[in-house]
């Protein structure tokens, strides 16, 4: 169904390790997913997954270990050329999650967005038309350009933030928990912002999060990451209606829904990885039906396939 | 009939700031009940803290209470000599903690009667020290044990708070464990002073949602044990489905509704607490926009003319930008300060989107 559709990354095995020999810490251990183009694609986990460790190092701040990154088809892990390297730099931003930590404090925000694009040929006035439009379009008003980042609201910051990755006019955006650090009134225009610059511009976002409620409205897809490893991914409905790993009931299980009928009566599932017996049948990452993956062994899958 | 162990009256708390005056607290009346948990709500900025440091007397150095009183009637008679104490109408005998001038007063309160846990875990817990040794502390400070038997005690402390293996983890400090488990033992320090009522000041902000469900279950297992008044202050609103038994709502230094966590949620009668429920992402649909509140809550370095949510209130009536609505009363419980529940106020429907709140989360996982 999805087959016909532009693949915009496609991630194979990767794998990224800390440290070396003794003190080595897999936190990433062979992840493979593919984003389509104009998709929202979410991957949720708790913190210490590796979720945020897959995101960076698609953007190369880390250095992938094993397995491969192909962004349009063009390998981006390991020595890559410079043309490439810049390439994706224009095309591939991030969006942070603390919009209090990843501004500099000491730069005025024309500095701050314009950043990306000093050294790359362009003319003063061409970058302050850049970063005035970029501004514009994050419904900020262009004299704020001469302004600090601590003269603004979080909600307006995290806007500056979405401009700076914008102002490189890219085509993919990682957006590592960009709403977690914010109010839930603000909270909505930012997720209206993002939809909107979707719909406009044809935005493909990797968004990262661990609120499943918050994923369930923005995303098409969602992975979910344990320890590491995606345990299952299908589109966002069937995975919340039909969830079939014990670790990705147990995290829709813990959601706290805004409905005190429903939390009152709640129960909790807790998911305890002994549940699993991989030494004598080791899981593989199966496609249970179309779209939907899961990391099952035999005996779990047929268990799995009485559920759907 | 409940009886209040905390009553707030027509507080207002002031900041000096740079030679100009910040209202916080605009005239706040809340009372809190014997061994129930009420949630105060609203977003950052709104004096949901600032409100709460005032049970504690954490009022930050540039901030003073302007007038109002904090009654507290949990002492009994203990600090009847004190000048701040007194009896109300029934007798009942309290100390008013507004009028507090030392901090020797509030040492009386601190720990013993009021409890705090605040937000993150990481911050709150000294590293040089064990846990036991963090733990004991509070035993000998506020029950003046020692030795074996605060030992003994800080175990059986760790095991109510869900910790297992108390005696290892005695001697480990706060780095050896993980978000969740220094949430507990934060918790477990506070307990071990055996408060009244415990203020968590968005406990859960900081913890992975599996955590903060585990966390949630038992800070209301230990409610019922120790028999605690709890304030839990957040601003999500499906933690406050799940341990409210009442919410406040606050908007600008004010309680704008107030009421059972039932009334809230299904029958809300002020615009904000629409429009705060409105934007949840559970209510909306993927491709549409969110509910979002349009402009910005007001500047408190101003006088506040009105009601203070007019300006962004797409109900607001004439009256809204003159006068402020007192509180109406919609039900003994739950009261709401709008003049659109005037009777002379044309009938405005709350947004229909609200009615889907009886549905989130009501379709089981897995049958």
């Amino acid at each position: 169904m999805a087959n016909d559709r532009e693949i915009i990354l496609k991630v194979r095995d990767l794998k990224v390790a800390f440290g070396s020999r003794r003190k080595r810490f897999e936190a990433v251990k062979g992840v493979s997913f593919d984003v389509y183009k104009g998709e929202t694609f979410g991957i949720v986990g708790e913190s210490g997954s590796g979720k945020t460790t897959i995101g960076r190092s698609i953007i190369r701040v880390y250095p992938a270990t094993s397995g491969s990154i192909k962004f349009h088809d063009k390998e981006i892990t390991g020595r890559i050329s410079k043309e490439l390297d810049r390439e994706i730099t224009n095309k591939i931003q991030m969006i942070f999650q603390d919009p209090m930590a990843s501004l500099n404090e000491r730069a005025k925000i024309d500095y701050i967005v314009s950043e990306g694009l000093q050294g790359r040929g362009f003319s003063k006035k061409e970058i302050s038309e850049k970063v005035t439009q970029a501004l514009n379009d994050v419904g900020l008003l262009p004299e704020f350009a001469s302004r600090f980042p601590h003269e603004f609201s979080g909600g307006q910051r995290q806007r500056i933030g979405i401009a700076r990755a914008l102002v490189m006019n890219p085509e993919f955006i990682i957006a590592d928990e960009p709403i977690s650090a914010l109010d839930v009134s603000i909270r909505a225009q930012v997720l209206n912002l993002m939809s909107q610059l979707q719909r406009e511009r044809g935005l493909t976002y990797l968004f990262i999060s661990h609120d499943l409620s918050v994923m369930r409205f923005i995303c098409d897809r969602i992975a979910v990451i344990h320890k590491g490893r995606i345990v299952e991914m299908a589109e966002t409905e069937k995975l919340f209606e039909h969830p079939l790993h014990p670790y990705t009931r147990a995290l829709l299980s813990a959601i706290p829904q805004p409905n005190p009928d429903v939390e009152k009566n709640k129960v909790l599932e807790i998911y305890d990885p002994s549940c699993h017996h991989y030494d004598r049948d080791p899981a593989e990452w199966t496609e249970i039906e179309p779209g939907h993956h899961v990391l099952a062994n035999q005996e779990e899958l047929a268990a799995y396939r009485k559920l759907l | 009939m409940q009886k209040p162990i905390l009553s707030v009256r027509d507080l207002h708390v002031k900041f000096k700031l740079r030679g100009r005056v910040l209202h916080a607290l605009r005239g706040v009346n809340l009372d809190v009940f014997e061994g129930e948990s009420l949630a105060i709500v609203g977003e950052s900025g709104c004096g949901k803290s600032v409100l709460n440091k005032n049970f504690i007397g954490l009022l930050d150095q540039n901030g003073f209470i302007d007038q109002g009183s904090i009654r507290y009637f949990g002492m009994g008679d203990k600090m009847r000599n004190h000048p701040a104490a007194g009896h109300d109408q029934e007798g009942r005998p309290f100390i008013d903690m507004a009028q507090f001038k030392s901090n020797d007063d509030w040492l009386r309160i601190r720990g013993s009667e009021v409890c705090m846990i605040p937000q993150d875990p990481m911050t709150s817990l000294n590293p040089l020290k064990t846990i036991g040794w963090q733990i004991s502390e509070a035993l000998e400070l506020h029950r003046g044990m020692q030795g074996k038997m605060a030992h003994d005690e800080v175990i059986r402390i760790l095991q109510d708070v869900r910790i297992d293996d108390p005696e290892r983890r005695y001697k480990q400090y706060p780095h050896e464990l993980s978000g969740g488990m220094r949430q507990r033992i934060v918790i477990a320090i506070a307990i071990a002073c055996q408060p009244k009522i415990l203020i968590c000041d968005e406990p859960t902000t900081a913890l992975d949602v599996t955590i903060q469900a585990q966390v949630l279950t038992l800070l209301k297992e230990l409610k019922e044990k120790y028999k605690l008044t709890i304030i839990f202050i957040t601003h999500d609103l499906g933690v406050v489905a799940n341990i409210a038994e009442r919410v406040a709502v606050m908007y600008a230094g004010d309680i704008v509704e107030l009421g059972m966590v039932n009334e809230i949620f299904y029958e809300p009668q002020h615009p904000y607490t629409w429009a705060l429920l409105s934007s949840l992402p559970q209510l909306g649909h993927r491709g549409e926009d969110l509910y979002s509140i349009k402009g910005t809550p007001p500047n408190l370095f101003k006088e506040i003319k009105g009601d203070a949510f007019a300006a962004r209130n797409p109900h607001a009536l004439v009256i809204d930008h003159k006068e402020q609505p007192p509180y109406f009363e919609v039900s003994p419980t739950h009261k709401a300060r709008t003049w659109l529940l005037d009777p002379r106020a044309p009938q405005v429907e709350p947004p229909a989107a609200l009615r889907k709140i009886k549905d989130i989360g009501g379709v089981k996982h897995g049958e």
